[in-house]
């Protein structure tokens, strides 16, 4: 089961994000909470910590001219 | 006049045997007689258009054409700038906005001597839709207008099959070029990532951008792509590769050309409808027929890529939006409020694990494709829904098939594959290694080809 999206957890979600939310949309957010919660757990694979995100970059010329 | 494509138009300009100027004037007619029906474009730029025109044929009968897109009628996605022309991004946050400079691939375009019609419907910031609570209506489906396009490049889509442009630029972050061509029986392809340059485009979500041409065959995307690739100082992820010749292997045999088939994203992880199927199995028996070798690949599930790109584009477009989140939230559409507000539940964590994914599944294709030229897989999983039928929170209804080639970067294509008993096309999607587009469009257009799907148009039009 997906972590439960209290009031005082989505209140402070929305706080950081700097939303301010009418009551309808804030219970729409709560309605797709497992949806969501469910894409996130396709992205938590076993991985080493090798497993770098796709947009570690090297050094290009322009960086060493 | 029955409207040519542009691979056809080109060959009887250069011909003099069609002139610019009648051939705008028909798209023009068209324009008026459907764009109150399928609300295509925001802005037609008549005066502009008959001026391109005018300009173009009196060059080309004087010099001959610049290049095959001289003279041809096209239209911009209204999230590209133009100087001088609104560009609304069809939202009411931008209903003043007229840019000082062409995005470059508008001057490309422009460079080239094509005739600017219009700029075209958009989702909002090419995100959500259809929304009817903007300042202009959604585009209709030319096929049958109480349908959806698909988007967010609906406007170029809904223009390209009812011939009121020949070309279009479209951008996809997640299928918005290869979905509305899809339910409009168009041909669009997503480009490798940076092959065209992003610069002057309102972002969507910055590492799935991609800017790319639509058009009525695969032929005509290729020879638009031709003038859009290159490099561009202007976009950081602009790729640095030479431009190949994209129509280099059209007509070109199949034979000996290696396709798999990616069976499983669209037999078992979201199951497409009978006429989505049947047009993937005929393909696959005519590329078969024509010599190429054929066989399955397996990658992680469709579902899989679908939440690591989803992910992705949450957090980049709640980040490029951040500011106007904030301070004008209700200015929105309905559904990009949505969008922007599910950014507050994705962690930083959340996004560097999707990116992490992102790794793994671009090595997984990369390792699935080693001895293969392309791939192929659905291009949506049935035909347009109703305007009014799409779920509010489309992106939890269903993974979608496109969205994976933006995870990856890599290029692929959607093609018409035949229509469904409501009589409205469908469409299946070819998949190439990074930067060979050339093979994508060679395989494309022999499907095309070989087949009668491009012969016909929307009843509406005719």
């Amino acid at each position: 089961m997906p972590p439960t999206l209290t009031d005082p957890a989505l209140a402070y979600l929305l706080a950081a994000a700097g939303l301010d939310l009418t009551d309808a949309e804030k219970a729409d957010l709560v309605g797709i909470h497992d949806s969501l919660a469910a894409m996130k757990a396709r992205v938590r694979q076993k991985r080493g910590h090798m497993a770098e995100p796709a947009h570690t970059f090297g050094f290009n010329e322009e960086d060493l001219g | 006049m029955t409207i040519p494509t542009l691979a056809e138009a080109a060959r009887l300009i250069a011909g003099r045997k069609l002139s610019p100027v009648e051939l705008t004037t028909e798209c023009l007619t068209r324009i008026e007689a459907h764009d109150d029906t399928l609300h295509a474009f925001v802005v037609v730029t008549e005066e502009r258009a008959l001026a391109d025109a005018r300009t173009a044929e009196a060059a080309i009968m004087r010099d001959g054409p610049i290049s095959p897109l001289h003279g041809i009628p096209m239209g911009l996605k209204d999230i590209v700038d133009t100087a001088g022309i609104p560009t609304t991004c069809q939202s009411k946050i931008l209903q003043d906005n007229i840019p000082q400079k062409d995005a470059t691939c508008a001057a490309r375009l422009a460079a080239a001597g094509t005739v600017l019609m219009g700029k075209l419907t958009t989702h909002e910031f090419a995100d959500g839709g259809p929304s009817f609570d903007l300042p202009k209506p959604p585009a209709a489906n030319p096929w049958n207008p109480a349908h959806f396009t698909a988007g967010s490049s609906s406007g170029t889509a809904a223009a390209v099959a009812s011939g009121m442009i020949l070309c279009g630029i479209g951008t996809d972050t997640g299928g918005s070029i290869r979905g509305p061509a899809a339910l409009c029986g168009i041909a669009g392809i997503k480009p490798t990532y940076g092959v065209v340059s992003r610069a002057g485009v309102a972002p969507a979500a910055f590492s799935l951008d991609h800017i790319g041409p639509m058009a009525w065959t695969a032929e005509d995307c290729a020879m638009m792509l031709q003038v859009l690739a290159g490099p561009d100082a202007a976009d950081p992820a602009s790729a640095t590769q030479p431009v190949p010749d994209y129509t280099a292997l059209i007509g070109n045999s199949l034979k000996g050309v290696r396709i798999g088939v990616i069976r499983h994203f669209h037999e078992q992880d979201l199951k497409v409808a009978p006429s989505v199927q049947k047009g993937i199995d005929d393909a696959v028996a005519l590329f078969r027929d024509q010599g190429a070798a054929i066989s399955d690949v397996t990658l992680s599930p469709l579902q899989d890529w679908h939440a690591c790109g989803s992910l992705i584009s949450i957090t980049e477009r709640a980040a490029a939006y951040e500011e106007w989140a904030r301070t004008r939230l209700n200015d929105f559409s309905e559904r990009v409020q949505r969008r922007l507000m599910l950014g507050a539940l994705v962690s930083g964590v959340d996004y560097v694990q999707a990116v992490r994914r992102r790794r793994e599944l671009r090595t997984e294709l990369r390792a699935a494709m080693a001895e293969l030229d392309v791939v192929i897989t659905a291009g949506a999983p049935n035909e347009a829904p109703k305007l009014d039928g799409v779920p509010r929170w489309d992106v939890f209804a269903a993974p979608n098939f496109t969205i994976p080639f933006n995870v990856a970067g890599y290029p692929a294509i959607a093609v018409c594959s035949g229509f469904g008993p409501a009589g409205l096309p469908v469409s299946m999607q070819i998949v190439g290694k990074p930067f060979q587009e050339a093979t994508v469009f060679q395989v494309a257009d022999a499907f095309e080809k070989a087949t009668d799907h491009r012969s016909k148009r929307p009843p509406l039009v005719g």
